[in-house]
């Protein structure tokens, strides 16, 4: 998939004249213009989360916005006499989602313009295209998975930890102690199938190769006795995070090749790319092998090789882009302390 | 820049940043069982930025990141080599 065809994943919305029809702080704020309060729960419906970047008072704002029914729907609104890009910025920047995968729909021509200046890779819309918007490609997802249906309260949880983190004095793991996080990796299956695909197409960061396969191709790898192929689900105090992370290794007879190792960008900073990784060295030493992992540079994945070599891989074969690392400590990974760990058959 | 101001900004960057308490310039940071993807993205990205340098595939390692001063070495070659 090009960049510009990336799916999205958040849409930013103005208030005034794109929301409702007139202008709220000129005592005009009229009703919802026609397909706003349509377009905005197909959306949730897909799991594409909401926001708002809009310059009003927030009190009156969020006043107006219950009362149409709304409100709920937005996550971290931004509603000041700020920026447009300003409020943005910063949305994205506490959802952890990239330029390229959010909208902004406004209906001045002149604030889309500011938008698109100071974030160049993010889409705009005007206010008249709202009814088509579910409509357009880049706002299609194959299937709505369990995930979707509950990535609105999912990242609602995440702001509410974010906040907690900020007020804690600590360091980043004692942090994550005080979070009782349980992770339970269990072979994929057709129930989980969708959700694989999902990962694989929405993730680019945290994305070790950034390989797709179709979902009959999935469904092959669920059969195929030369893969192991894992899910994981994470939960913790504030609620489920849901299926976050991936593994695939394929097995030869010396070796045990990790092809695609992904973990949702939502829970980056929580130590699950390592507790897969620690998984993956230990089935590679309870079957004895050797374990490698394959690494396909792309625009954004460079994260993914930091951690391979932190975390004892080295390189034994470079081809471009395309490096293939190898496991070289004497012993697996560890477990870190504060992850309780749920092995399923 | 000299090494010894190299590891100083290095060890003020992990006790504000990382909130690491009781850290040395030796201490082994990558000892601790695990390494989360984001701190060691952080630990790159970090000294990219404040050195204005760019580390090549092969010198992140773990012999490069394994202490303050092993990291101040690293940032030290690619200074003094400009």
């Amino acid at each position: 998939m090009g960049k510009n065809e990336q799916q999205i994943k958040c849409v930013i919305w103005d208030l005034d004249n794109t929301l409702w029809e007139g202008v709220l702080s000129e005592g005009g704020a009229g009703e919802l213009r026609p397909g706003v309060a349509e377009t905005v729960r197909e959306l949730d419906r897909r799991g594409i989360v909401q926001s708002v970047s809009s310059k009003n008072d927030f009190e009156n704002a969020r006043r107006r916005l219950e009362e149409t029914g709304l409100w709920n729907y937005f996550l971290c609104p931004q509603i000041s006499w700020n920026s447009k890009s300003e409020g943005i910025g910063r949305i994205l920047e506490r959802l952890n989602i990239k330029e390229e995968a959010a909208a902004f729909v406004d209906d001045s021509a002149f604030e889309r313009d500011e938008v698109q200046f100071v974030l160049p890779k993010v889409r705009v819309y005007d206010a008249v295209d709202t009814e088509n918007l579910p409509d357009r490609p880049e706002f299609q997802v194959r299937f709505i998975t369990e995930d979707a249906a509950r990535r609105r309260e999912m990242y609602r949880a995440d702001l509410k930890r974010q906040s907690a983190e900020e007020a804690f004095t600590g360091s980043n793991e004692d942090f994550l102690a005080t979070l009782h996080m349980k992770l339970s990796i269990e072979p994929v299956t057709e129930t989980t199938l969708q959700r694989v695909e999902e990962l694989t197409v929405r993730t680019h960061q945290l994305n070790s190769t950034g390989y797709t396969y179709s979902y009959e191709e999935l469904k092959e790898l669920i059969r195929s006795p030369k893969h192991r192929f894992y899910i994981c689900e994470l939960a913790d105090d504030y609620g489920t995070s849901g299926k976050v992370g991936l593994l695939l290794m394929e097995e030869a007879e010396e070796d045990l090749t990790i092809q695609l190792l992904i973990v949702s960008c939502r829970v980056m900073s929580r130590g699950i790319g390592s507790a897969l990784l620690c998984f993956a060295t230990k089935q590679a030493a309870e079957a004895g092998k050797k374990l490698r992992a394959e690494y396909l540079e792309t625009e954004y994945n460079r994260i993914m090789y930091i951690t391979y070599k932190l975390s004892g891989f080295e390189d034994i074969e470079e081809d471009g882009d395309r490096v293939l690392l190898e496991y070289r400590h004497d012993e697996p990974l560890e477990y870190a302390e504060y992850l309780r760990l749920e092995i399923g058959d | 820049m000299e090494k010894k101001e190299i590891r100083e900004r290095i060890f003020r960057f992990f006790v504000e940043e990382k909130k690491s308490a009781g850290l040395e310039y030796d201490t082994e940071l990558l000892k601790s069982k695990y390494v989360n993807s984001l701190f060691a993205l952080q630990i790159v990205a970090y000294v990219e930025k404040e050195f204005g340098i760019k580390l090549k595939r092969k010198e992140i390692s773990e012999k490069n990141f394994h202490s303050i001063n092993a990291i101040a070495d690293l940032v030290e070659q690619h200074v003094s080599g400009k």
